[in-house]
């Protein structure tokens, strides 16, 4: 049920509170948009990755995310490296072609910039798992509403990650009683043999998850959901010395790199 | 004393049905009374339950005549969340009504959602748990849970909110006969240790016969007997009619009876039935 949370995990990051912890990831989405240097947004990778070493989580992880975004890496790169408008031409590739944008040049900006684009897509899509495998789900919606997040929006946010699992159960159940039918091509076989098996995937396994949800609607509100008193957390948080350092860190980050920006450095 | 239940001519359809699901219910149930409810799939047994918490017609709007109250609310015009402190809903698969991450947490979203002070949450959180056995499991999962004990905490999270009326939809539907035992074991106690009403929806005539104080049976949408479990268990052409079957100490007595013995009431414990079936062998 949890799997999203890190559970039994203990890490250095496990003692922060969840608000120190979303600050410091919405200052590093922030920066990683706000530069377009790759060198400044090779930095902050260099920080999220120092980060990633401090918590011990496991390397393959990032792995297996860059596995996952590598097309739209090269699809990234590619457009930039073609179509940036640059000015240094590094060499000819063709007459300019009018009708897409094409100079015909490869520019030494518009690799930079592609190569930045890159950087850019790989700190966002590792810096995520920071929080979510350092924070268990609880802890996360505490923030959220210390963070004056409507409880009910946190709530439901929370709670579809938290059943997230529970989907993925549902859906193995579901491939096993089809495969006991001869059903095999889940992995295999054409294209459209392939979407036709998902399809017959997905039919059972929406419904099966609206009746799951009608259930839950019921069981939460039979449990006072929505009630309207100001709500009681079991849960408590505070701020440890080291969240003051963090959040400090954070905020001197942040302003430091707009003023940065605002003075022309951290971009081509 | 007024009746702590009342439902009056209750008719519901789901939407986009004409079929009523329920049809002109009425019945009153008395505080502290145990009341198991019984009938074949399909006759309306959870959407009656459903009934209770406002669930019907809150949260499946679709049409609604008659009246329920319970503990005084009306469950068409006072909302689920004031409702929720007066009856506790048990649904039946536990898995999908358990979606907090430790069993602590789990059993005091009721008493959070209430907005009680800390420390009466964590008291009242102890409490439930302790009744129904699960003390020392606050901070597992209730996901790594066995089945028997996933509904134990279901019943937990109702329990910790202190209703009146806890109304269980078949709890034990999915368990093993050990769990099973369990559960219905914690829900008699609920009974008779706390006083608390219990409409319990069930295939298990065993339980019935032992421990609930009135029968209600429910065939094609419509409320077709109220009477006490004896009652019920003798009457051959109603449990056709409902299709159920009765506990087997009740059959036995129920042949006997159909081969010309003279049994003038159906045994519905083990030793009750050992007793008449000696008296009939001394006859």
């Amino acid at each position: 049920m949890i799997g999203i949370s890190s559970g039994a995990r203990r890490t250095p990051l496990n003692g922060l509170d969840g608000r120190t912890k979303l600050i410091a990831l919405l200052t590093i989405f922030i920066l990683a948009l706000v530069f377009s240097s790759p060198y400044y947004i090779l930095g902050l990778l260099a920080l999220v990755l120092t980060t990633w070493a401090i918590a011990r989580l496991p390397w393959k992880l990032i792995k297996d995310i860059l596995k996952f975004f590598l097309i739209i890496a090269v699809i990234i790169l590619v457009v930039q490296i073609f179509f940036y408008p640059g000015e240094t031409n590094l060499f000819r590739l063709s007459g300019p072609i009018g009708f897409i944008g094409f100079s015909g040049y490869i520019t030494l900006e518009g690799i930079m910039f592609g190569i930045a684009m890159v950087l850019r897509l790989v700190v966002i899509m590792i810096v995520a798992p920071l929080l979510v495998l350092t924070t268990p789900l609880p802890e996360f919606m505490l923030a959220l509403v210390k963070l004056k997040v409507p409880y009910r929006f946190a709530f439901i946010m929370t709670t579809a990650l938290s059943l997230l699992p529970s989907i993925q159960s549902h859906s193995a159940i579901i491939q096993q009683a089809q495969l006991c039918r001869g059903i095999t091509d889940f992995e295999t076989g054409r294209l459209l043999t392939k979407l036709r098996t998902t399809a017959g995937l997905l039919v059972p396994l929406i419904l099966g998850t609206f009746r799951d949800s009608q259930t839950l609607d019921v069981a939460m509100s039979s449990r006072a959901f929505g009630a309207p008193v100001k709500r009681t957390f079991l849960l408590e948080s505070h701020f440890c010395p080291t969240d003051y350092i963090i959040l400090i860190l954070a905020i001197l980050f942040l302003l430091g790199g707009v003023a940065l920006r605002v003075l022309g450095y951290g971009t081509l | 004393m007024e009746p702590i239940i009342q439902f009056n001519s209750v008719t519901y359809s789901y939407p986009r049905t004409d079929v009523p699901a329920i049809r002109d219910i009425s019945f009153e149930v008395d505080a502290g009374e145990f009341v198991a409810l019984i009938g074949p799939t399909g006759a309306g047994k959870s959407t009656l339950c459903y009934c209770f918490n406002g669930s019907v017609p809150q949260l499946f709007s679709g049409a609604m005549t008659g009246t329920v109250e319970v503990a005084g609310c009306n469950t068409y015009q006072d909302e689920i969340p004031v409702l929720a402190q007066h009856v506790g809903l048990v649904v039946q698969n536990a898995r999908t009504q358990l979606f907090n991450v430790t069993v602590l947490q789990e059993v005091g979203f009721g008493c959070e959602n209430l907005g009680l002070p800390r420390n009466v949450i964590l008291e009242r959180v102890q409490a439930a748990l302790a009744f129904v056995g699960l003390s020392g499991h606050e901070e597992r999962e209730p996901s790594a849970l066995s089945g028997g004990q996933q509904q134990r905490v279901a019943i937990a999270c109702v329990l910790a909110m202190d209703p009146d009326v806890l109304v269980l939809d078949e709890p034990t539907s999915e368990l093993d006969p050990i769990g099973s035992e369990q559960v219905m074991e914690v829900i008699a106690r609920m009974n008779s240790e706390l006083g608390k009403t219990i409409f319990l929806v069930t295939h298990d005539m065993e339980f019935v016969a032992k421990y609930a104080t009135r029968t209600l049976v429910l065939s094609d949408h419509r409320l077709i007997k109220d009477g006490p479990p004896e009652e019920i268990f003798s009457n051959n052409a109603l449990l056709d009619e409902a299709r159920i079957r009765p506990p087997q100490v009740c059959e036995v007595s129920l042949g006997l009876r159909k081969r010309g013995y003279l049994i003038p009431h159906i045994p519905l414990t083990m030793n009750e039935a050992v007793s008449t079936i000696k008296g009939l062998n001394h006859a």
